[in-house]
């Protein structure tokens, strides 16, 4: 497991305003202004990095790495369990924990990961647990 | 078939063409190193009925080493006897191929969708045909089938008979049994023209005979005609397919046991980087013939669809709920096994399932919503796909002309303009031999008669940076194209080729 997250509000508050240059270079000295505005702006830069950062602690090579590909398996088989069976507490830690290293808090990378890692560790025992009960019911069937 | 239907699918097809046409010869700025052997190989077949190495009518072309397969580089001679050996006739085999994968993708889903009206009749939201014509819609305007549509990659025609081959399939068993041939055909088709689609065919067509056991062994002569069949078609390709040239790339150049590290681990790895959200949704492959870079190889508002759709085919369970996800996850294998990960032109057999699964989540979220929120959905749809077109035809060939090798044609289409007032034209490496007999174009004939040296083509030599000369020659008979990086004190500077981009891609120098 690793604790040190780079992808995180600082990053994105100091890659955005390069991104955007390179973005309105590119178009060139004769684009059209009001389209490169409406392309390349602010509101549209930050949303996609801060979306883009949030998603990659959600993202499958994040929790192969972190979990082994067992583990994103009962992970995905814990989602689809928690949705079918609403349990939106669930979901809601673990849809809100990739905000800790998103936005560094707390400061500490320990903590961040804690809360991170012990939320998905929770959906994927979950899954776990779900998949166990799926069997015996099985096995139990006539 | 509806009127109004044909009309919708017509409108893609004609968006499809429009995409896949539009400045084809010119963006991406330049023909690839592949893409021009592809077509100085096809040129040497028409020329010649041998290729550039001197092998009559090959089934594996030797080019650079990399044996490529021969479908592709056939089609490209048969254009190039009409339009010569030009950028159009290399590129439109794979722009054809393309918007033929749109139409194919509209009865691929026709098929896909009556799988799962069959366990669920109720689904109101599937009859018709809206679902086929979106996912013909998401497809024709992908980034990701884009991308390899518009260049001469041969993947593009493997993904068009893998698919052709399903149809097919499906057409055996719902409707007459004498389509299971056409599918054997397109099958066969896949091995002659793209790896990674030779690599997904077995395990897709053992998923499709694993979950159809029954309607196909109810067909077991038809089945029977069609083995037979296929392994007659395939007579040719096998042998060269095992040689030991071919088998020396596959499976040691690219391959994940060469990747440092655990093998098992690299795999796993190099696998699931193919789900990744980042490749998927934000950056694409980071290599810039494969991507725009700045987009992913999916639109973002395709996020909340293909997890919506990823949902119903899980909640609504049908076979083609696992025909569907077992394409997906065979799609990941092919790249797995190489080096480099993710990799969007050898997982590009992934980009059917995944506009599918897109196009079945956008319907089952869409199908309760009201004229608001279609109209908020078309807003974004547009913003996207201009935001999209903005960075292909903007910022693309700007950005990422040198990995199109830009530059190259235009040093030689200046060599053809002055070469008369030289006697002798000196070259490094730089500049690939393979650019200088694609465009000059150079005779086959000469390059097979001289046991393929190319360390001479005519009056033109080749030379390393170390051997440029040294001392000043007062008369000037001599040119020299030397890479951006060398200078020279004793040689007159004429001035420099350059990149669509403005770029120094070569410096010219007169002795």
């Amino acid at each position: 497991m690793n604790f040190n997250f780079l992808c995180t509000k600082d990053w994105i508050l100091g890659d955005v305003p390069l991104q955007l240059w390179e973005a309105t270079t590119a178009d060139g000295p004769t684009a059209n202004a009001l389209l490169t505005r409406f392309l390349h702006n602010k509101p549209m830069f930050y949303l996609d990095n801060f979306l883009r950062c949030y998603l990659s602690y959600l993202s499958a090579d994040f929790l192969v790495k972190a979990f082994s590909l067992l583990g994103l398996g009962l992970f995905i088989f814990g989602v689809y369990q928690a949705i079918r069976q609403r349990r939106k507490w669930l979901l809601s830690i673990v849809l809100m924990t990739p905000l800790f290293p998103l936005f560094q808090f707390p400061a500490a990378n320990l903590a961040q990961g804690v809360l991170l890692y012990g939320s998905q560790l929770a959906l994927i025992l979950f899954g776990l647990q779900q998949l166990i009960k799926i069997l015996i019911q099985k096995f139990r069937a006539p | 078939m509806a009127r109004a239907s044909s009309i919708v699918l017509l409108l893609v097809v004609i968006l499809a063409s429009l995409l896949r046409l539009y400045r084809i010869q010119t963006n991406p700025p330049s023909l690839y190193r592949d893409e021009v052997s592809i077509g100085y190989n096809a040129y040497s077949i028409i020329s010649t009925g041998k290729d550039e190495w001197a092998a009559a009518f090959p089934q594996t072309f030797k080019s650079f080493g990399d044996y490529k397969l021969p479908l592709y580089i056939y089609l490209v001679a048969g254009l190039e006897k009409f339009l010569g050996p030009t950028e159009l006739a290399v590129r439109l085999p794979s722009a054809l191929a393309g918007i033929l994968s749109v139409v194919v993708m509209f009865f691929l889903m026709t098929e896909i969708k009556l799988l799962v009206l069959k366990h669920y009749p109720d689904f109101k939201f599937l009859r018709g045909y809206t679902l086929a014509l979106l996912s013909a819609l998401l497809l024709s305007i992908s980034p990701w089938h884009l991308q390899f549509s518009r260049a001469g990659f041969e993947a593009g025609l493997g993904l068009l008979f893998l698919t052709a081959s399903l149809v097919f399939f499906l057409l055996s068993l719902r409707k007459s049994s004498h389509f299971f041939l056409p599918a054997v055909i397109s099958a066969v088709g896949c091995f002659y023209s793209y790896h990674s689609a030779a690599f997904v065919l077995p395990f897709l067509a053992l998923a499709a005979i694993a979950i159809f056991f029954r309607p196909v062994f109810s067909r077991g002569k038809i089945v029977l005609v069609g083995l037979i069949l296929g392994a007659v078609l395939l007579m040719p390709y096998l042998p060269q397919y095992f040689s030991a040239g071919t088998n020396r790339v596959a499976f040691t150049g690219i391959s994940v046991v060469n990747q440092k590290g655990d093998v098992l681990s690299n795999f796993v790895q190099n696998y699931v980087a193919n789900f990744s959200f980042d490749y998927l949704f934000f950056k694409g492959d980071q290599e810039g013939r494969h991507s725009v870079k700045k987009l992913g190889e999916l639109y973002l508002w395709q996020f909340p669809a293909v997890l919506a759709g990823i949902y119903f085919l899980l909640r609504f369970r049908s076979k083609a709920s696992v025909l569907l996800f077992v394409w997906l996850l065979v799609s990941a294998l092919p790249v797995a096994l190489t080096r480099v990960s993710p990799h969007a032109l050898r997982n590009l057999m992934a980009v059917f399932p995944w506009q599918a699964v897109s196009a079945f989540g956008l319907l089952y979220v869409l199908r309760k919503t009201r004229a608001a929120g279609g109209f908020i959905f078309a807003i974004i749809f547009v913003y996207a796909l201009v935001t999209y077109l903005h960075q292909y035809y903007v910022h693309y060939p700007v950005s990422y002309a040198a990995d199109w090798q830009d530059g190259q044609k235009q040093a030689v289409t200046f060599l053809k303009q002055v070469e008369k007032n030289y006697s002798e034209i000196f070259l490094t490496k730089d500049l690939y031999p393979i650019y200088l007999k694609f465009f000059l174009p150079y005779p086959p004939q000469k390059l097979q008669e001289s046991s393929h040296n190319e360390s001479q083509l005519g009056k033109y030599k080749y030379l390393t940076p170390a051997q440029a000369p040294k001392k000043e020659f007062p008369d000037r008979t001599s040119l020299m194209i030397a890479p951006s990086w060398m200078g020279s004190d004793v040689m007159r500077a004429l001035p420099s080729i350059k990149m669509t981009n403005g770029d120094v891609a070569f410096r010219v120098y007169e002795f």
